[in-house]
């Protein structure tokens, strides 16, 4: 036996309280734990998503190339389009890998569903190494290809015919994507031609996606597009830069709600460890009595609240870890921009942050019980009796 | 026989409200090593401020209380409590067990405050010796008063202390219960023990060598046995 176990016996004689406090800084625990998994697994998402997309730059049609940049990434509509005749002059520019045209069309469907269109060109392959496809690429000019999802969704298989009344147009799948994990899987993809004409935009673009030869001459490729009149170009920075931008206040907010369930949750525990002091102070007295200094007494009290929070800090993180896939799909909808693949994964510098962290403010939460019971006189004890 | 214990014109005063209270008036006495001591008197007559002077829980007002060989005046908090948990043993009324603490784990407690050497077998021995070898791995809640009394005799003992004080020991008890601790603090008094215990029962005043009657915080008179 020693001061540690004893705490321990203490926290057992009221299961019910050390367990509510234990909950608490446990659900505190997992908030903290989802925003750190969060910050660094949204930079991660977002990196590869970038990665994955292939563009080193995208360039658009002024006023709106954020915008564009996250259709590239997410899909959607804007009102504002590239002349296509910048398509050739842009692949034109020396120092250009491959440069490819996207028309980029929503669709709501009759349940409400939003359909996303891509109208790409073959260049666009070359932006996808890594794309497998069950099937083939574009047939012909009704064929369309379709992300796992959107053929999950629909339930169609290459092959099959897709008939799309909003457009009033039928196509027949020439090929579905194997999973990518990110945002790709969710679109269906039509040859660039078929989207102008389908979406009544013949000679418009919504962007040129880039892929350049050597990164090191982004800046000279970038002058040279701008050159051209009516356009805009954003590169792969920049694009990361605004998307974090749009989402630092939604962290920001989620940060400011996390130190508010961190504060009440060590008051709780404050709370819950001063009301045991108050009741054992006769129990400390007799200790006191029997030996023990204030130093023992601080300890025994400290010990509590440090079990306390060790014990909700490692629920807390399995509760997070436990319930990640739900907080994932939480933060995907409330999010102003999210990018594809999971933000919360088993990062063990993330456990080993949050546990310390609880555990280093249970710490702090156990000086004010830990002194009013070290102040515990042995005549309190034998006073009382 | 030497004095353990010398209390020099002890006085204690404190104050309830605006009154102030005499508890202890004036008290010179001498505990000699091995003596089996009862203090006696009417409720408020000052018998538990003295032992907890005595006991290095409380100071005096005014006067000196040698222990042992130190002034207890003139210690610090920290070698008060090095003199509470070497020096003496405490039993009370409530017992005070820790009730999530088995009987052999409660008589280890004070150990954990000392630097005590192997406590194990000590508490051990010590369970046997109060006749409660067989019950050290029950919680307190299954002891009857007097086998918790007993635990908390145990306990006062582990430390291995010059001085064992009682402050009713038998107050909680029926006759019985009582009788078995009568019992084993003479056992405890004829191992050489020196017992200092504050009781109403006239039984186990009577079993001391040593009375000290207590009466308005003076004391009234003092019979030792020949």
């Amino acid at each position: 036996m020693n001061l540690f176990t004893l705490s321990l016996k203490n926290l057992q004689r009221r299961k019910l309280r050390s367990g509510l406090t234990m909950a608490g800084v446990g659900i505190a625990t997992a908030a903290l734990f989802s925003l750190l998994s969060f910050n660094s697994g949204f930079d991660r998402a977002l990196k590869e998503e970038m990665s994955n997309s292939g563009i080193h730059m995208l360039v658009s049609t002024e006023g709106c190339p954020m915008e564009a940049a996250s259709l590239a990434l997410h899909g959607g509509e804007i009102p504002k389009f590239l002349d296509a005749r910048r398509l050739p002059e842009i692949r034109d520019v020396p120092g250009i890998r491959t440069a490819t045209g996207m028309l980029i069309f929503s669709l709501i469907e009759d349940e409400g569903r939003a359909i996303y269109f891509y109208g790409v060109d073959d260049n666009y392959r070359d932006l996808k190494p890594h794309w497998k496809i069950d099937g083939e690429w574009f047939t012909g000019a009704d064929s369309i290809i379709l992300g796992a999802e959107a053929a999950r969704v629909e339930k169609r298989k290459v092959g099959d015919k897709v008939y799309f009344p909003g457009i009033d147009a039928e196509f027949t799948v020439s090929g579905i994507l194997q999973r990518t994990g990110s945002e790709d899987d969710g679109f269906f993809y039509l040859p660039l031609a078929t989207a102008q004409k389908a979406f009544k935009k013949e000679g418009k673009l919504t962007g040129v996606g880039v892929s350049l030869a050597d990164v090191e001459q982004f800046e000279q490729v970038k002058s040279q597009i701008e050159t051209l009149p009516d356009v805009y170009v954003v590169s792969r920075d920049q694009i990361m830069q605004q998307i974090s931008a749009i989402t630092a206040s939604s962290k920001t907010l989620m940060a400011a709600v996390l130190i508010v369930a961190l504060t009440v949750s060590f008051l709780g525990v404050i709370n819950t460890v001063l009301m045991s002091v108050f009741e054992m102070l006769r129990e400390f007295g007799y200790m006191r009595c029997i030996g023990a200094s204030p130093g023992h007494i601080f300890r025994i009290v400290v010990f509590e609240t440090l079990l306390l929070c060790l014990g909700g800090g490692i629920f807390g993180v399995s509760f997070g870890m436990l319930f990640s896939s739900v907080t994932d799909q939480w933060l995907h909808n409330i999010l102003p921009y999210a990018p594809a693949g999971e933000f919360i994964l088993f990062d063990p510098l993330i456990i080993i942050a949050s546990v310390l962290f609880v555990t280093f403010g249970g710490l702090l939460a156990g000086i004010i019980p830990g002194l009013k019971a070290a102040n515990a006189s042995p005549m309190e004890a034998v006073r009382n009796a | 026989m030497p004095n353990l214990i010398t209390l020099r014109n002890v006085s204690k005063m404190f104050r309830r409200g605006r009154e102030q209270v005499h508890a202890l008036n004036d008290i010179s006495l001498q505990i000699q090593v091995g003596e089996f001591v009862a203090v006696v008197g009417p409720s408020g007559s000052g018998k538990s401020t003295l032992l907890n002077i005595i006991g290095a829980m409380d100071l005096p007002s005014k006067g000196s209380v040698q222990l042992v060989d130190k002034e207890l005046v003139q210690l610090n908090e920290k070698e008060l409590t090095h003199t509470r948990a070497n020096t003496i043993g405490f039993v009370f009324q409530q017992f005070f067990l820790q009730p999530t603490l088995t009987a052999r784990e409660n008589v280890l407690l004070p150990t954990l405050f000392s630097k005590q050497k192997q406590p194990e077998s000590r508490a051990d021995e010590l369970l046997a010796r109060v006749g409660l070898a067989d019950r050290s791995n029950h919680l307190p809640d299954e002891l009857s008063g007097g086998e918790m009394q007993r635990v908390a005799i145990a306990r006062a003992l582990i430390n291995q202390p010059k001085i064992l004080l009682a402050d009713e020991p038998t107050g909680n008890l029926d006759s019985q219960n009582a009788q078995s601790i009568y019992t084993l603090l003479d056992e405890l008094h004829q191992d050489g023990l020196t017992i200092i215990t504050v009781t109403h029962s006239e039984e186990l005043a009577a079993r001391a060598q040593h009375r000290i009657y207590l009466r308005d915080g003076c004391i009234d008179k003092e019979k030792r046995n020949e």
